[in-house]
């Protein structure tokens, strides 16, 4: 289930975009941070230690791309709303190797997204309006096809201009840390309804009736076996 | 032995085994050093029990100095500085030691089924391996105390080779949540009976340890004495009686020997001051963990023992095993958009899949001669982390606010089963002592061989093969597997290694007797997974327990008729 609106060269449509003129993918290295790291044997009741280094502009960036992956949809806030820009900014911050593939790409992505919102409307990309923003990450979204994507998104990825394609691996990591940030945060734990973590007095409840209830019947619609306790 | 010693028994060692002696030893009214190799550490003070993984470093990732999560109370891990190991060509062993009070009984995840019948005689029945000195018969009392002296919920069916308890020694257990249901229905419907899982996690208070109150998860350790780690329950009982001197920061680098070739007591070096200090005792345990006290052993050299203690059999260091293991996720159509509630409990699964195939291996029909059982975990237990947010919204969902619908829909619909297999004790397997490398002390370090039978990937295949099956069962789709299952199994990266030196009839092809003393040195017990003489796919820590609390009631009763003669005489 991609949802990434590309249309095949092959099949004669309009390009989105023109993939000639696409800014060149920046090739910086960079440094693990200095930290300080938490060590081997920290308190795990404290946060990260480690300063946060992303620049305001920066964050702007992340923040509208990563609002772009989890919007405020009117049900439950953004991602962005939720502070998951710090955790991203933590991330990227982190004096650890372990981390590094991931700030390399973010780092490069974003001004790589700036540089290429520039070529094309001549503003940063935090500056553009939303149908700007919104065009340009759906150009490159998912660009980076998987061993079982079909044939077909395969074709589409290779004909795309080698910036477009880390972009695309940009974009991937990017999904994964905002994502991962965003359902760890209050809003995003209410928002999939996850109900747990509360301290209980007295035994553990289970399942509640209306649970039983459901449970039971993809039972039966499976054709196994009861359990006794649904019996 | 000097004329006075300070101590009755040195216990080397305070995981499960050690503290399980220490107790014991204390109660019965001997005066136990116990040393600990890691630093001191407060369950009570130091768990990150109300933490949410936003608030967490990098949400609870593992880095190069935390693993294999952040929150795990791991002090130590598969890397310390200055006590290396080595691997041999084509063995990648990752050896998980810690380096803290009660050792791995702070991170272990409490699942704690007993032995059975077969488990201790599975040579006479199916001519692999070795059997056990002891039958279940013998260990059933000591299953029983141990089981109510460490706290565990579970539930007593009796199934073929998984004994229950007698009423009275477990705890009630919580209900089986709703997708553990599913689970019991799905496998149900291929023959294949499930219970609770008979686990190490309080329903009721014990010993001034709380009960579970069912929020945070029991990987991080318990504040509340609710799942059991010795620093919350063995060892402040064990101080209580008064007989019991703690010292951390004390690696023990041998047992030292007296003329007569027994145990005098240990050198240890004392971290904090690189000191090399000599204690004396009456006798000595060992539970370092079943490696590091197979290289105490090896180490322990002296003109009576050239090649180490214990080392006359030949067995020291051989038949070492660790739990085969792979996990598959899979998805759920059917489970999608599950009404909520919290699903909690105990954090840790409640239910179990004892191994079923012991029919079908006495007709013949399987290709290996041992068991694995199933652990199953769901989605929606725990908050979310970074280890299970990709779940929630894969890239393949897309972005933006249907990836937000989307994530609602299947947030709760996939299911982890892991399996956890007996591996069989082969002659690739084994440690030694490598012959050029030595840790920040000096002392020669351990050298990992590994290898895995035939037998070993047949059961592997097979649990793989069960697993597809009953997803498919459960309406399921399993996840992709991208690494190759014998590269996912070998055993060679768990923690529940056992078996450098086992326990049998004889001194000619064992290390310990049916009581894990020492066939070499008579005053030299040993208290851990070393003594194991196969490698039950059952997690390992109650036989451990059970086996120390045997060993080390013998030993008490040796200690107090020495101390008795010494009176006398």
């Amino acid at each position: 289930m991609w949802v990434v609106a590309v249309v095949p060269a092959a099949a004669g449509a309009k390009l989105l975009f023109d993939r000639a003129a696409v800014v060149d993918w920046p090739e910086k290295e960079w440094a693990v941070p200095a930290g300080p790291g938490y060590g081997k044997d920290p308190s795990l009741l404290e946060p990260a230690p480690w300063p946060n280094l992303l620049s305001d502009d920066q964050r702007a960036t992340l923040a509208t791309i990563c609002d772009l992956i989890v919007p405020n949809d009117g049900i439950s806030i953004s991602a962005s709303e939720a502070g998951v820009i710090d955790f991203v900014d933590e991330w990227v911050s982190s004096p650890y190797e372990t981390t590094q593939f991931h700030r390399t790409t973010i780092l490069n992505g974003v001004t790589w997204f700036n540089s290429e919102s520039m070529r094309r409307y001549g503003k940063d990309y935090y500056q553009a309006t939303p149908d700007q923003q919104a065009d340009l990450f759906r150009d490159t979204f998912g660009k980076l096809a998987r061993d079982g994507a079909s044939v077909l998104r395969k074709i589409e990825t290779r004909i795309d201009a080698e910036s477009i394609r880390l972009a695309g691996v940009f974009l991937d990591t990017l999904h994964f840390l905002t994502v991962t940030g965003y359902y760890m945060t209050d809003a995003g734990r209410a928002d999939i309804g996850y109900q747990g973590d509360k301290i209980t007095t007295g035994d553990y409840e289970g399942p509640n009736d209306e649970s039983l209830k459901h449970i039971r019947g993809v039972i039966n619609q499976l054709g196994l076996p009861l359990p006794d306790v649904l019996g | 032995m000097p004329a006075y010693s300070e101590f009755d028994v040195i216990v080397v060692g305070s995981g499960a085994g050690g503290a399980m002696s220490a107790l014991t030893l204390c109660r019965a009214g001997h005066r136990v050093l116990m040393l600990e190799a890691g630093r001191h550490y407060d369950p009570v003070t130091e768990t990150p029990m109300y933490n949410s993984h936003i608030d967490v470093p990098l949400g609870d990732m593992p880095t190069e100095d935390r693993y294999p999560r952040f929150l795990d109370p791991i002090v130590g891990g598969t890397d310390i500085e200055g006590e290396p190991y080595v691997s041999a060509e084509g063995t990648n062993y990752k050896w998980l030691r810690t380096r803290m009070l009660g050792g791995r009984t702070n991170a272990w995840w409490g699942l704690a089924p007993r032995f059975g019948p077969y488990d201790f005689k599975n040579h006479s029945r199916d001519g692999y391996g070795f059997d056990w000195p002891v039958t279940y018969d013998d260990m059933a009392p000591y299953y029983d105390r141990t089981e109510e002296l460490v706290g565990l919920f579970g539930t007593s069916e009796g199934f073929e080779n998984e004994p229950g308890s007698p009423p009275g020694v477990l705890q009630p257990p919580p209900p089986m949540r709703s997708y553990e249901l599913l689970v019991q229905a799905g496998f149900a419907s291929l023959g294949i009976p499930s219970k609770m899982a008979p686990t190490a996690v309080l329903t009721r208070p014990l010993d001034g340890r709380q009960a579970c109150f069912y929020a945070t998860n029991c990987r991080r350790g318990c504040s509340i004495g609710a799942k059991f780690q010795t620093p919350t329950s063995f060892i402040p009982l064990a101080l209580q009686t008064g007989n019991m001197v703690l010292r951390t920061d004390a690696m023990v680098t041998r047992v030292n020997t007296g003329a007569d070739g027994r145990a005098t007591g240990v050198t240890y070096i004392d971290k904090k001051s690189d000191a090399r200090v000599e204690v004396t005792a009456r006798a000595v345990v060992l539970a370092a963990t079943t490696f590091e006290t197979a290289r105490i052993m090896m180490n322990s050299k002296s003109a009576g023992y050239p090649n180490g203690i214990g080392a006359r059999s030949g067995q020291l260091g051989r038949n070492v095993a660790n739990t085969l293991n792979f996990i598959t996720d899979a998805q759920f159509p059917l489970l999608e958009g599950r009404p909520r509630y919290n699903e909690d409990g105990t954090s840790l699964p409640h239910i179990y899949v004892p191994w079923w195939g012991y029919g079908a291996q006495e007709r013949g029909e399987l290709d290996f001669p041992r068991g694995y059982h199933l652990q199953i975990y769901g989605d929606m237990v725990g908050p979310p982390s970074v280890m299970t947010g990709a779940n929630i919204a894969g890239l393949e969902m897309g972005y933006g606010a249907e990836m937000k619908a989307a994530a609602r829909r299947r947030y709760g619909s996939m299911i982890r089963f892991e399996m956890l297999g007996e591996m069989l004790p082969n002659d690739q397997a084994y440690i030694e002592l490598d012959k050029n490398v030595v840790d920040k002390w000096g002392s020669p370090v351990v050298r990992f061989h590994w290898g895995n039978s035939e037998e070993d990937r047949a059961m592997v295949r097979h649990a793989n093969a069960t697993v597809e099956k009953v997803i498919q069962k459960m309406g399921g789709k399993p996840q992709e597997v991208t690494v190759s299952l014998e590269a996912r199994s070998t055993g060679a990266g768990g923690s529940h290694e056992t078996g450098s030196a086992r326990m049998g009839d004889s001194p000619d092809n064992s290390v310990v007797n049916n009581v894990s003393q020492c066939w070499d040195v008579d005053n030299l017990v040993l208290a851990d997974g070393s003594v194991f003489a196969s490698h039950p796919h059952k997690n390992p820590t109650l036989t451990i327990m059970a086996l120390a609390l045997r060993a080390s009631e013998a030993l008490a009763q040796r200690v107090a008729a020495e101390k008795l003669r010494g009176a006398i005489q």
